[in-house]
């Protein structure tokens, strides 16, 4: 069966798609170097990664497809660590480096750095990796495994021209994974839109770049058994512009699962700053249509830090409680993949009646839970 | 109520079992606890439940388990010495397994688990006990209670009103591909002041004759007792297959009717219309003198196997009361019966953790003294008892402290049993038959019909606890015709030590040489030989076992080495291995730990004399030696001393060690000269060792060629033989094969 996994990397990004088909989506990553430290208790998400990961033939852990919805840190951080970039021929066995089989990048990559368009050592390495697929394909008219990439959605004018079939614009639906049709899964790419004027140009920041996918899972032989709905950052107007766009067309909209874009931010669903406005912040119409076309029983899910009742954003309280109105329409509910106990990723398995949050059994030693360990403890 | 109260009111278990249950991160709300007047503490858990999309959306699973169920937990008083008592919703579905049995309309219990829930709050905390609640709804909600893993829960009957014994293995082996019905004859208790009909089936199967009604008669009384009838019918195949139900359904049947429509759900609605019918049919001409009661065996096959079973095939009981004349209306009331499995081996087997269907390879048990009896009271608890069992002793009262059997109460010291006619009766207790002959087994080795008696055609082992070493001896050289494996199981030195042995293929090695070399690796053991060869010991040699007026031990120590003996008995009584022939040496630690170490013996060599003379039998590993010895001295003969033991009843040597020439030995190619250097101290120490059980029991050298005793030889063999109580050896090794000469003074 289908599973999704919702990694504990606070307010960050890093979802793990497995298909029925047995192949794997990565979808951002934010592998915190704490993580990586033996003595640190941050969650360590790369083993867990690599734990569900296959391995090919050369012993390589592998993803079919990893998609970066935006360069920021929050979701790219640990790329150069933790990922073979470049030709697969440079591989280094032992490196236990995981190999991308085809990027899946937001167009905003091949900008050139500006003052407002800095880059992360980890986004810039992405942008260098996607360029040499990019060239690669431009010089060859193809590529194999560990040289793919596909650019998903639109930018300025010029930034996308001459990519041909490795190109998807909004409104395409994808069918292939890595090259391969794969049956049990297809997304919709809604987004990023290339900006419709110079206005909405200045908006067209790397959070509001990101790529929104909407992806439909075969679940235990289901087609279309679940749908999740990835947004990376993208902020209100986005959201605007997606409902302004897919409004006649609410099935592009549809989702079972989405995760709360922008680590739950109240910025995705208002113009107005929860810290300036608090309670009196309106609500755009446009991006809550948007975001609330549930299927019967949907969640939300905010991969970031728990919500508290602050002043905080992302995560905030105030699009915690909207997002909960719009699921309690549907007997739907909103997780927090911060609340959840322990350091295992938050699952979802996609049965044939849709996505279904796996329990974490409790162990024999749970009862034996002790303190002990936890703090340094003065004994007189 | 305030905190301050609701602390003051708590115990700490109660406090614990509040905290663990508000942990568990399924759980969304724990109410407040109320104290009961009857003593206890109850209160609510709302568990959420994790459910599919579809299912959330529409609030509940359609299996009725909904996104939040709140169970009601009591903790009874006594808690957690008493289990905690959880209620589900009263309008909680009742069709899903795992819900206790109770009256319609009462609330729902769930069983959370094989153990009762008190055990698991103690292994692991309340949380655990809460982790069970969880799953179960969990899986309630997928209608995957029957949990391959764990076996299919039989339907649920809430009430019971019968009850039928019926050995289920003998059933079960009913259930073909083709569907059928088959009937039994049974007997019956039908209690009518508490209207509870009690109904024993008997194994083999009848045809329905017209003589069969004249069967059916009771006794007349209040609460009569008499022969009944009682169908069983199972379903044949769909498309070639065998039809299985994956239907989960509680009990529902209460009429005729049901039944049929519950069979028919079960795929033998036809073959249970067919069975009714023809009995109907039957009684319309042959009626009964009185009604009778019917039972009805239903076999459902299941997806996998049931609860704690090896079988996925379920057995549904029922009971009808037939009227003599066989005319039954469709709404003629059915009853529900329980089944109660009755001791047969297939079911021990199954509970040993053996192979069911497995048969027993005949085996006879020779002695069923403390350690016989034990032996095959284990055997035929495994569902592999013996088929001959052989004791000439009577059971005395001072037998109770060890012996496997019970005193049936205080006037048993006034009557004697034979201790194999109690043995024979224990296992007829546990669904199996034993002939017993209570006579000695040394006597019936004597003749071939004696030993048809001790060795039934097919028997295939024969285990010998007498631990009498005539009874040794005599079974090893017996004029087997279809000679069986046998195997030697005593204790030794004290109970020290225990013994098994098992004889090579066609007694190559018999018992008797295994003991020999017994004693050898014994004596070279020192803290063994010091177990069985000391001085208390010695006025009964080694091997004689337990005799109880030798060695008092307690039974508690018989049983540890007894139970040891049989599980290998009960191995090998499952599949006889091609016979290799092995000694396993157990050494009985002060902490009652064993310690077993088992040495293979390959064939021995085996020559015979001429006119009936004594035999040899030589160990390989002599043999070995012995040719080592000649290729040292190609040109010239060479010699030592053999140590063994002579058997009386075998009139055989075995040859299980030997003792270099001594220095002052001479040697050249026409003589063999030995010394006498220390040899007479060798000889003392190893019957020292031994107690006298190995000795030297003459002397070997070597021919360069192929020749029989020279006269020289004949002269040392009468000295020798003037020396020594048994005859005396010499052997002699030739370039062709060993040749013997045996020289023994008559009284």
């Amino acid at each position: 069966m289908a599973k999704t996994y919702h990694f504990q990397v606070a307010n960050g990004d890093m979802t793990l798609l497995a298909l029925d088909s047995g192949r794997n989506i990565l979808i951002d990553i934010n592998i915190r170097t704490a993580a990586d430290a033996v003595n640190d208790e941050t969650p360590d998400v790369a083993s867990q990664l690599r734990e569900l990961l296959p391995i090919d033939g050369e012993g390589r852990k592998y993803v079919d497809a990893f998609l970066l919805t935006h360069p920021d840190a929050d979701h790219v951080r640990g790329l150069l660590a933790h990922f073979h970039l470049g030709p697969l021929g440079n591989y280094i066995h032992g490196s236990e480096k995981i190999v991308i089989r085809e990027m899946w990048s937001s167009p905003i990559v091949f900008r050139r750095r500006s003052r407002n368009h800095t880059l992360c050592p980890d986004a810039e390495a992405w942008a260098k990796e996607a360029r040499r697929r990019v060239n690669l394909y431009k010089e060859c008219g193809y590529a194999v495994e560990g040289d793919r990439i596909l650019v998903l959605g639109d930018d300025l004018p010029g930034k996308t021209d001459g990519l041909g079939s490795i190109h998807v614009t909004p409104g395409e639906r994808l069918w292939e994974v890595a090259g391969e049709w794969d049956g049990t899964f297809s997304a919709l790419l809604l987004g990023p839109m290339a900006p419709g004027d110079d206005d909405e140009e200045e908006v067209l920041s790397k959070n509001n770049s990101s790529v929104i996918m909407q992806v439909s899972v075969t679940g235990d032989g289901q087609s279309g058994a679940g749908i999740f709905m990835f947004g990376g950052d993208a902020e209100v107007a986005i959201w605007e512009r997606v409902w302004q766009v897919n409004q006649y067309s609410l099935a592009n909209l549809a989702y079972d699962v989405l995760i709360a874009p922008h680590h739950c931010s109240w910025h995705s669903l208002s113009w107005d700053s929860w810290s300036d406005y608090g309670e009196s912040a309106v609500v755009s119409a446009d991006a809550r249509s948007a975001l609330s076309q549930t299927r019967p029983g949907a969640v939300v899910v905010s991969s970031s830090a728990p919500v508290l009742d602050d002043n905080n954003d992302p995560p905030c309280i105030r699009a915690k409680r909207e997002y909960e109105a719009i699921v309690a329409a549907c007997n739907g509910e909103f997780r927090c993949v911060g609340d959840i106990a322990g350091d295992e990723p938050l699952v979802m398995e996609i049965g044939r009646n849709g996505p279904k949050f796996i329990r974490v059994p409790i162990g024999r030693a749970a009862a034996a839970t002790t303190g002990v360990g936890s703090e340094a403890l003065p004994h007189g | 109520m305030s905190e301050e109260e609701k602390a003051a009111e708590l115990t700490p278990a109660q406090s614990r079992a509040l905290r663990q249950a508000a942990a568990h991160p399924s759980v969304s709300d724990v109410s407040e606890p109320v104290a009961l007047d009857r003593g206890g503490l109850l209160f609510r858990v709302t568990v959420r439940n994790e459910l599919p999309a579809k299912w959330r959306g529409d609030g509940a699973s359609p299996f009725g388990v909904r996104a939040q169920e709140t169970a009601i937990i009591i903790l009874p008083q006594r808690y957690p010495l008493s289990s905690p008592l959880i209620y589900l919703r009263e309008d909680f579905p009742r069709h899903h397994p795992h819900i206790l049995p109770q009256k319609e309309g009462s609330s729902v219990r769930p069983c959370l688990s094989m153990a009762p829930p008190r055990e698991v709050v103690q292994g692991r905390g309340f949380i655990g006990l809460i982790e069970q609640l969880v799953d179960w709804f969990e899986r309630a909600a997928n209608l995957d209670l029957n949990d391959p893993r764990l076996g299919w829960e039989p339907v649920r009957r809430d009430s019971i009103d019968d009850v039928i014994a019926a050995g289920s293995e003998i059933v079960r082996r009913r259930c073909d591909a083709n569907g059928g019905f088959s009937f039994s004859l049974a007997t019956y208790g039908f209690y009518k002041s508490s209207d509870i009909i009690r109904m024993l089936v008997r194994g083999e199967t009848i045809k329905l004759t017209d003589y069969v009604s004249t069967l059916i008669k009771h006794d007349g009384g209040k609460d009569p007792i008499g022969a009944g009838l009682c169908v069983t019918a199972w379903p044949g195949s769909h498309d070639g297959v065998p039809i299985t139900c994956p239907l989960y359904l509680p009990e529902t049947v209460s009429t005729l009717l049901e039944l049929f429509e519950r069979a028919d759900l079960y795929g033998c609605g036809v073959e249970i219309r067919a069975a009714v019918a023809s009995v109907s049919e039957l009684l319309s001409n042959h009626p009964t003198e009185d009604a009778f009661p019917f039972g009805v065996l239903l076999l459902v096959r299941r997806p996998f196997n049931l609860v704690g079973e090896a079988s996925s095939i379920e057995i549904a009981p029922y009971t009808v009361v037939m009227p003599r004349d066989g005319v039954l209306a469709s709404d003629a009331p059915v009853r529900l019966a329980a089944h109660r499995d009755t001791a047969n081996p297939a079911l021990l087997r199954r509970t040993s953790g053996d192979d069911p269907m497995q048969q027993t390879l005949p085996w006879s048990l020779i002695g069923v003294g403390s350690v016989g009896s034990k032996i095959a009271l284990h055997a035929a608890r495994a569902g592999r008892a013996p088929s001959v069992v052989v004791d000439p002793s009577y059971l005395s009262t001072h037998n109770f402290a060890r012996h496997a059997a019970l005193p049936s109460g205080s006037v048993d010291s006034l009557f004697l049993k034979y201790k194999a006619d109690v043995c024979q009766e224990q296992i007829r207790q546990l669904g199996q038959t034993a002939e017993s002959i209570c006579e000695d087994a040394v006597f019936l080795s004597g003749d071939q019909q004696g030993l048809a008696r001790l060795s039934p055609d097919g028997t295939k082992m024969i285990v010998n606890a007498t631990a009498s070493l005539v009874a040794r001896e005599a079974l090893s050289y017996a004029s087997w015709n279809d000679r069986p494996s046998i195997i030697e199981t005593c204790l030794l030195g004290s109970g020290r030590l225990a013994y098994f042995a098992c004889e090579g293929t066609d007694g190559n090695p018999n018992l008797s040489d295994l003991a020999a070399e017994t004693y050898r690796i014994l004596a070279q053991d020192s803290a063994l030989a010091k177990a069985a060869f000391t001085a208390e010991q010695e006025e009964v040699t080694i091997g004689q076992g337990c005799s109880a007026v030798t060695f008092p031990m307690p039974d508690a120590h018989v049983s540890l080495i007894s139970a040891a003996f049989a599980q290998q008995v009960t191995r090998l009584a499952r599949d006889v291995e091609p016979a290799s022939a092995s000694i396993s040496i157990g050494v009985v630690e002060d902490d009652g730990s064993l310690n077993w170490q088992t040495y293979e013996s390959e064939a021995w060599i085996e020559v015979d004399m001429a006119d009936n003379g004594p035999s040899v039998r030589i160990h390989p590993r002599v043999h070995q030696l012995i040719e080592e010895e000649v290729a040292k001295h190609p040109d010239e003969e060479t010699g030592g001393v053999l140590v063994g033991r002579f058997s009386n009843v075998g009139n055989a040597f075995q040859i299980v060690d030997l003792i270099e020439a001594p220095p002052d030995s001479q040697r050249s190619a026409g003589e063999f000269l030995l010394g006498t250097q220390g040899l007479k101290a060798a000889a003392l120490d190893i019957a020292t060792r031994t107690g006298g059980a190995l000795q030297v029991v003459g002397t070997w050298h070597s021919h360069l060629h192929p020749s029989g005793p020279s006269k020289t030889d004949a002269i040392a063999g009468a000295v020798l033989a003037m020396r020594q109580f048994v005859p005396a050896l010499l052997l002699i090794h030739t370039p062709a094969g060993y040749e013997l000469l045996v020289a023994e003074q008559n009284y």
